[in-house]
């Protein structure tokens, strides 16, 4: 995979708040609020030879389908590759995956569904960056990287911003 | 002692003013700035108190002893800078301006008035390692002493708060470990100004604070180098949570291993390349360690994706067996969990590999009970502490070994699923 991509998916996820503890729900919904456009997570038992998630946009909203059963972090990853190809604005044909278009119809009026990305490997780039983007945010707010995670006293933010923009590599909180 | 220690304090303080100055370059910043001043004038106090140059310097003047007036005088630009860079974070722009305006002046007025009083002194010996012991009962000496160390005791004090409330107020972890730093080296010069202070009033009350001159020293060098290490450590110290956190990621990325491996050749699409050849990529070490968590987290995803693949064709006849065979070798309930995980896997990836097609169970999709949860952990940590000791028992265990001998299906004695082409 080519260096270009990793910098293309770095760049896509700079800007991007992460709630702190992560709790996907909550992150769908601040994304939703930002994009403009509502975003809602639906656990469903999804049949297993569908992809353990999928993203169905519609006109006014985007919908996350992750199947159920599945541990908390692995739930994480599996909700943000499909965030990741909301936030890369991949637009896939919704009949491209029959069983898929199959499983989202029956839930949803076909006539609204635009796009259907589902995650199952990694053969093309969208699903490709799509995994980046959720791997890179995962390495985010996973333990091992305790340095990323932000502690800002209410209202004080204007001080520790003026502090670590003297002192620090002079990033802006919130950064990586 | 003073001519090792203050010679090193004062190369540090330029080091350290080396290394700030270079960010200003990239930004103007008041702060900044201030502290890059700050640390100009912190080298050029333990500069003129090395003996060697306060020596050279007085010689070079014709004066004895100026080198301490110089080198007491700067301390109050000194604490003035890391003053004004505190209060320009701590306040909003115009009651910080006007904080530092006082002081500026408060102290411009204190160094102006030891001046006077040094000058005003009989000349004294030259005497650049035990001046302040052995002069303090000179009238003038001792007025001078007076003003410094009380201007400065005050001062450590007001830097102290500071620098505590705002680390209290928090930001990034090594922001308010570089604060409590420089907390603690102001801190650290009170023991020297208590002695300081009993060197004054030997004058007129009798004690002998002269057995007290090395904690003094002690204090200061210890002192001195808390503001090189707190000042810049907010700029490398995450350095250090992250090759702490590349160590912490390397372990269980290779305990990890023969489970990834097993897993991945069964199901070998749920791999994302991003590696490709070449180990010698990213040598900086914050690169490396990034790295490193991206290669934990990948080998994490990639074994919760290849199970849940395999998940529809793992045999609850084999749970059973080896719950039951680790329950007599008296497994703990921890161990026992993963070697049942470990079985069930091993001899689903066993019928792969010898081309059994195994029958899929599928759940009823209306039924309106919810599917059990995948057995691991709540957390990033704790799954990776699970999926470990999966690893272990998958490589290790002897029940999961001898369950997977008991169900072998190429031996006749028992009774295994039928490879499906014969």
């Amino acid at each position: 995979m080519s260096r270009s991509l990793r910098r293309a998916c770095a760049r896509l996820i700079r800007d991007l708040e992460l709630p702190t503890p992560f709790d996907l729900t909550r992150f769908c919904h601040d994304l939703g609020v930002r994009r403009g456009r509502p975003l809602t997570l639906m656990e469903v038992d999804l049949p297993t030879a569908l992809p353990c998630g999928m993203v169905a946009a519609l006109d006014d909203r985007d919908i996350i389908f992750i199947t159920a059963g599945l541990t908390g972090p692995h739930r994480d990853v599996v909700g943000l590759h499909e965030i990741g190809h909301l936030i890369a604005g991949h637009l896939a044909d919704p009949l491209a995956d029959p069983d898929a278009g199959r499983f989202v119809f029956k839930h949803l009026d076909p006539r609204l569904v635009r796009s259907i990305n589902g995650r199952s490997n990694y053969s093309t780039p969208e699903e490709q960056q799509a995994e980046m983007i959720a791997t890179m945010l995962f390495a985010r707010i996973a333990r091992f990287t305790a340095e990323t995670q932000w502690s800002i006293a209410g209202g004080a933010g204007g001080v520790v911003d003026r502090i670590s923009r003297s002192l620090g590599d002079g990033s802006s909180p919130g950064g990586p | 002692m003073n001519s090792v220690l203050y010679p090193i304090a004062a190369l540090t303080a330029w080091v350290a003013c080396l290394y700030k100055a270079r960010d200003l370059r990239r930004q103007r910043n008041t702060p900044l700035a201030a502290v890059v001043a700050a640390f100009v004038c912190l080298g050029g106090i333990f500069f003129f108190a090395s003996p060697q140059v306060w020596s050279g310097f007085d010689r070079l003047t014709h004066y004895p002893n100026l080198a301490m007036l110089v080198s007491q005088g700067l301390v109050m630009p000194f604490t003035f800078c890391v003053l004004a860079a505190c209060m320009l974070w701590r306040y909003p722009a115009e009651r910080a301006h006007r904080l530092i305006r006082r002081y500026g002046l408060a102290l411009t007025a204190v160094v102006a008035l030891m001046a006077a009083l040094f000058l005003a002194a009989p000349v004294s010996a030259e005497d650049p390692t035990t001046f302040v012991p052995d002069n303090a009962r000179n009238p003038f000496i001792n007025a001078y002493l007076m003003v410094y160390i009380v201007t400065y005791a005050v001062l450590q004090i007001v830097v102290v708060r500071l620098t505590l409330q705002l680390a209290r107020i928090g930001g990034r972890p090594w922001l308010r470990r570089g604060l409590r730093i420089n907390a603690f080296g102001n801190l650290l010069a009170l023991p020297y100004c208590a002695v300081r202070i009993a060197d004054v009033l030997e004058r007129w009350i009798a004690i002998s604070p002269g057995r007290y001159e090395n904690v003094a020293r002690l204090a200061v060098g210890i002192g001195v180098l808390m503001p090189p290490i707190g000042w810049t450590i907010p700029r490398w110290g995450p350095r250090l949570t992250v090759v702490a956190d590349w160590a912490r990621a390397h372990r269980p990325y290779w305990q990890l291993y023969p489970l990834w491996h097993a897993l991945t050749e069964a199901v070998p699409y749920v791999v994302l390349d991003t590696e490709g050849p070449g180990w010698r990529r990213g040598r900086r070490p914050g690169r490396v360690a990034l790295r490193a968590g991206y290669r934990l987290t990948r080998r994490y995803v990639e074994i919760r994706d290849s199970r849940l693949e395999l998940r529809p064709f793992l045999d609850p006849d084999i749970a059973a067996r080896a719950e039951s065979a680790g329950r007599q070798a008296g497994l703990g309930p921890e161990q026992l969990a993963a070697v049942v995980e470990a079985a069930q896997l091993a001899a689903v990836l066993r019928a792969r590999s010898l081309g059994i097609e195994l029958p899929r169970s599928e759940r009823d999709p209306s039924s309106a009970e919810r599917p059990d949860t995948d057995p691991g952990g709540a957390d990033a940590a704790a799954e990776i502490a699970w999926l470990t000791r999966v690893a272990a028992a998958l490589t290790g265990s002897p029940v999961v070994a001898s369950v997977l001998a008991d169900t072998d299906p190429r031996s006749d004695a028992h009774p295994a699923p039928q490879p499906a082409a014969g």
